[in-house]
């Protein structure tokens, strides 16, 4: 590959993103490794990107409304504890900004079990408040036909972590999740990648959203359009003794 | 992270050769952030990366040292890339035969950057944190869809009405607009 030919083919940026093939990848790689111009294009996309992944961006321009805002505020608590700034410290102040408004109280992520960079499989909504080292004991998840419905105690504060078994679900399959408490209220909602095989997608929820004692059913979709396939989850929380 | 360009001459061979302590620093620095990108999509653990990263430098400075220095020094870019292709595909080899695994096989990999690292690794946070907070709040919103929320790139060309290269081109002007907030942040 000459360095026309990568500019052209927008090499840097599909090899930042990903998008190359493998056979392309390595002809990319013996010219970036040669030239100097399109190893300084990656080296700065790759930093770019690093710095991206690790949160460094500053706090979104979001509104966080209703539950979301007692939901965070554990966060929040402990990020004053560790002396961290919370990367929503200003959501307030940008009100009325985008679709995502109403979105992040609910966060994603999957415990991975592999070693490596598997170690820690994090649906990108975690990333953002989780400001310190945490400990979960996750609840499993198990589909509705499996075994029995556990039981978990609400917490006065924090929160509940679910632990969803999604054995038979390809690493990176686009899931749709919907809790709903038993009157068919829709406790949290939103879209993950599925984590490598054996993982576990971890759910947290704020304890302040979970406001009634009962059952609960989290319905977790896989795919889009008629091939998708949907699994429910079933709990009950009881209140703290 | 180096973002200084660079060329090579027979000179900076010459010093390769002679073990140059400076020349063989800035060599490792110049391939190290090259060799780990190229290295991590491919194999599956930070160990395993950072032992094949090691094993391309100690043959590239080996074989130098051996043979004396490189026909053109303009291809010690490509030496290096072929090099850690060897290394890969015998990582790929060793890892295709079936082994014991050893008792520590999932313990964390407890080898840890030196303190001066560490450092280091801090001042450059704090100018990646500058450099992306200066960009447009359009660009950042982008960078996060992508980066951070790992959402779909086909819903974000919808969302923002632009196709698939036209992304890349947005990619780009953000990356060229970070590089320069980042070297200012340097100067």
């Amino acid at each position: 590959m000459t360095h026309q030919q990568a500019v052209d083919k927008q090499a840097v940026e599909r090899y930042l993103l990903d998008e190359m093939p493998e056979i392309e990848r390595f002809a990319f790689e013996e010219h970036l490794f040669d030239c100097d111009i399109c190893a300084d294009d990656v080296r700065s996309g790759a930093l770019m990107r690093e710095g991206v992944e690790a949160g460094f961006l500053p706090a979104a321009a979001t509104t966080v409304v209703g539950p979301a805002a007692s939901g965070l505020d554990a966060f929040a608590a402990k990020a004053a504890v560790t002396g961290e700034t919370s990367p929503h410290a200003d959501v307030t102040a940008r009100a009325g900004a985008g679709w995502r408004s109403a979105l992040p109280w609910a966060v994603a992520a999957a415990l991975a079990i592999a070693a490596g960079y598997q170690s820690l499989w994090v649906v990108p909504e975690l990333r953002a408040r989780v400001v310190g080292p945490s400990v979960l004991s996750p609840v499993t998840l198990r589909g509705a036909s499996r075994g029995t419905e556990p039981t978990l105690t609400r917490p006065t504060t924090g929160v509940i972590s679910l632990a969803v078994d999604l054995t038979g679900v390809a690493a990176g399959a686009r899931l749709t999740y919907d809790l709903r408490a038993a009157d068919g209220r829709s406790v949290a909602s939103g879209t993950a990648a599925a984590p490598p095989p054996g993982t576990p997608l971890l759910l947290l929820i704020p304890a302040s959203d979970l406001d009634s004692t009962g059952r609960y059913v989290l319905a977790i979709v896989t795919g889009d359009g008629p091939g998708s396939a949907s699994v429910d989850y079933r709990f009950t929380i009881e209140s703290e003794k | 992270m180096q973002l200084q360009r660079f060329e090579f001459d027979q000179a900076y061979i010459d010093r390769l050769v002679a073990a140059d302590p400076e020349t063989e620093g800035h060599f490792v620095r110049y391939f190290a952030d090259l060799l780990t990108l190229k290295l991590r999509s491919r194999l599956r653990s930070p160990t395993l990366v950072e032992d094949a990263r090691q094993e391309t430098f100690r043959r590239v400075l080996t074989t130098l040292k051996e043979k004396g220095g490189l026909t053109s020094a303009g291809s010690l870019g490509a030496f290096v890339n072929s090099v850690c292709n060897n290394v890969l595909f015998e990582c790929y080899r060793a890892g295709a035969k079936v082994q014991q695994l050893a008792e520590d096989h999932d313990q964390t990999d407890d080898r840890r950057p030196s303190a001066e690292m560490g450092v280091m690794a801090a001042e450059q946070r704090d100018r990646v944190r500058h450099a992306l907070a200066g960009l447009p709040e359009k660009e950042q919103e982008i960078l996060r869809w992508l980066f951070f929320e790992e959402r779909d790139k086909d819903e974000i060309c919808r969302e923002l009405k632009v196709d698939r290269n036209y992304l890349r081109v947005l990619v780009h002007r953000a990356k060229a607009k970070f590089r320069d907030r980042f070297l200012e942040a340097e100067a």
